[in-house]
């Protein structure tokens, strides 16, 4: 079994589709990450601004007020480095983009396999056992 | 009954004028009046001649007048003197012929015996009374009959000419014909265009070089062969053959215009297009059934790509447009169905429950799976190419498949030229077309309990050449639109896997082709060798 500690690895997820990010955010919890979630980008982006960083950004590609890519953007800005997974139904589109300035760190496409985003967190050094 | 002698032409004339002995005896007494005036009448003979242009124009000199009075001296003299038999007649067919060898125009043969006649007259008018009208008679008689003899020189002379000129003729219409032939026969042999005549009977009768050059065949080997036997596809000759053989006996009207595929030599088919015409055969022409035909192969593969790729076109837009409506709901349902596997797992739900929420999560990948593939299909995006060696994109390729292979009992060898082939190709993709075809080949052999399968790879001069072959039981029928989208033989296949293969091929300038038979499966990619070639040792 997961062991849970204090420093818990923090991710904001962004996502629209009310039940899918609830979902995805109680499997997250129960793997012992501590999980945000908000429901467009607009939202995102003003709590990007607001409290502390997250450790990893966890953004769909198309969100309404202000797309995937705005959401990045912004975090990036305000938070140089910052680790972003971006969950997109245009895994394509998003490949092609790749040799622009700014892009996310990992590109997920839906279906997202929940094994696959946890493996890749843990790559980017966000297990859910993170110990300092 | 006593025959009657062959009668000669000469006697045959002397009968006619009825020349007789007293005639003879007549002519002998004129003789004795009348030669000492002979070097006259010669003399006046060519000055008179020599009034004449057309006449005096075939004199060569002088010299020759002078001998030719001796010779007319003499024609006289024997002209009374006889004697007059066959001997006669040839001396004087010989001087016919001298004159018609000269060219001399017949009507002064005439006009100069006139003069001749004029003389003897006058001087037999001098003869006694009693004499002179048996005299002229004579003379009359065997006057005519030199003219009819030299007549019958002209008319010989005329015949020969116009066999000689019958014989020109036919020499030139001989030619002419051999021009005609030879001219048609070029057209025929040089016409990029098969030309094939089949007689009654459907044997090849004509078989031109373009036919020669598509089918293989050298015209030798063709003519006397049935055209159904020796150039249709098997599958063919019940249908189609049946037909064009009713066609060439005149049964069947024929149909102006004909595609088939001939099997050439080498096994391979090509597709040809025949405008037929029947002509009801002659004893000289045994043609009945002439087929004029073009190889369209390679247009007809032209037509069927450019048909694909618009499909894809309109296909695509569509798609794309789906792949997000359909992915979404996927995203959330995935979800779901983790939390729900997980949940059971924690409440020590049924196996029976547990096992059904991991089909379903099966199925919902696999429907992931399905859009992908058609996005990768009908959403192509332009091959991004980098220099890649081929070599290693096969390696990777078998190393992916390796598993499936193992499960499958197919036993994947590689078979690789000395040097590798590097060329620019979007690499990604290329894998991609060797999975597939891999895979296919896989699932082929798996079909039949195991067996072989080779990934080959040659350098060709202008091309690189990857072959995927394998012994399973081949494709259910040479037809089978193996390239089209959704087209599959597989319960679990998408039936996009050949689609993508023939899609990044065609993006990439290559072409890719299927030949089949149970046992013996090859799929054959040819990708161009652009200009950013090497070969690696
Ligand atoms: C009744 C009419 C004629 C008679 C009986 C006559 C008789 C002859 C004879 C006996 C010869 C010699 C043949 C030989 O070499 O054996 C001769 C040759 C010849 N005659 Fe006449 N002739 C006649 C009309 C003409 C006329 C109208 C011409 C007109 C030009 C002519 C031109 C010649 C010539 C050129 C030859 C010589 C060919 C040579 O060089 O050998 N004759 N003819």
């Amino acid at each position: 079994m997961v062991a849970v500690v204090n420093s818990k690895c923090s991710i904001l997820v962004v996502e629209d589709d009310v039940p899918a990010g609830r979902t995805l955010a109680q499997l997250l919890r129960e793997d012992g990450y501590s999980v945000e979630v908000m429901l467009d980008g607009e939202a995102a982006i003003g709590r990007l601004a607001q409290g502390p960083p997250p450790d990893v950004l966890l953004v769909d590609y198309r969100l309404p007020r202000a797309s995937g890519l705005e959401v990045v953007d912004a975090g990036r800005r305000l938070h140089p480095g910052l680790p972003v997974v971006m969950v997109t139904s245009y895994p394509e589109v998003i490949a092609r983009l790749d040799r622009r300035a700014g892009v996310p760190t990992v590109i997920l496409s839906k279906p997202l396999v929940y094994a696959d985003l946890t493996r890749e967190l843990e790559q980017m050094g966000c297990g859910p056992t993170e110990s300092a | 009954m006593k025959r009657p002698p062959i009668e000669t032409t000469f006697a045959e004339m002397k009968r006619y004028v009825r020349f007789s002995a007293e005639d003879e005896a007549a002519l002998t007494s004129f003789g004795d009046v009348a030669t000492p005036h002979f070097p006259r009448i010669a003399a006046e003979f060519y000055e008179r001649i020599r009034e004449h242009e057309d006449a005096h124009a075939v004199f060569t000199g002088e010299a020759q007048i002078e001998r030719l009075q001796r010779s007319l001296v003499r024609w006289m003299e024997r002209l009374c003197r006889g004697p007059y038999d066959e001997g006669y007649y040839d001396e004087r067919a010989k001087i016919g012929r001298v004159h018609v060898k000269i060219g001399l125009p017949q009507r002064y043969m005439f006009t100069a015996m006139a003069l001749i006649r004029r003389e003897f007259d006058q001087l037999a008018g001098e003869l006694p009374a009693a004499n002179a009208g048996a005299v002229r008679d004579a003379l009359s008689r065997v006057l005519d009959l030199e003219l009819a003899i030299m007549l019958e020189t002209y008319r010989d002379d005329f015949v020969a000419r116009i066999q000689r000129i019958e014989r020109v003729e036919n020499e030139r219409l001989r030619r002419e014909l051999a021009r005609s032939e030879h001219r048609y026969t070029s057209a025929v042999e040089l016409a990029r265009v098969l030309v094939v005549g089949l007689d009654a009977s459907g044997q090849i009768a004509l078989f031109n070089h373009e036919a020669e050059r598509v089918t293989g065949y050298a015209r030798d080997e063709a003519i006397g062969r049935s055209f159904v036997a020796l150039l249709l596809p098997e599958a063919l000759r019940e249908d189609e053959g049946v037909r064009l053989l009713k066609a060439a006996s005149g049964e069947l009207p024929v149909e102006a215009i004909w595609e088939v595929p001939l099997r050439a030599r080498s096994g391979r088919e090509r597709m040809v297009r025949w405008q037929l015409a029947y002509v009801a055969p002659t004893p000289d022409e045994s043609v009945a059934l002439y087929a004029i035909g073009q190889d369209v192969t390679e247009e007809r593969a032209l037509q069927e790509r450019t048909r694909q790729s618009e499909r894809l076109a309109a296909v695509g837009t569509l798609a794309a447009g789906l792949a997000h409506e359909i992915r979404n709901p996927l995203n959330g349902a995935l979800l779901h169905v983790t939390y729900l596997e997980r949940a059971l797992k924690r409440s020590a739900g049924s196996d029976d429950a547990l096992e059904t929420t991991r089909f379903i999560g099966t199925e919902i990948q696999r429907l992931s799976a399905l859009v992908r593939d058609f996005l990768v299909f009908a959403r192509p995006s332009p091959p991004n190419r980098r220099p890649a060696s081929l070599r290693a994109l096969c390696l990777r390729a078998v190393t992916v498949v390796a598993d499936d292979a193992r499960q499958a009992k197919a036993e994947v060898s590689t078979d690789f030229p000395a040097s590798d082939v590097v060329i620019d190709v979007d690499a990604d993709k290329i894998e991609q077309v060797l999975l597939n075809l891999l895979r296919n080949a896989i699932d082929a052999v798996e079909a039949a309990g195991g067996g072989r399968v080779v990934l080959r790879l040659r350098r060709q001069p202008r091309s690189a050449l990857i072959e995927v072959e394998d012994d399973g039981p081949g494709l259910p029928s040479a037809d089978a639109p193996i390239f089209d989208a959704f087209y599959s033989t597989k319960a679990q296949g998408t039936g996009l896997g050949l689609a993508i293969v023939h899609r990044v091929v065609s993006d990439h300038g290559g072409s890719v082709e299927v030949e089949s038979h149970p046992g013996e499966t090859v799929f054959r990619v040819l990708l161009p060798i652009g200009s950013g070639v090497s070969e690696v040792s």
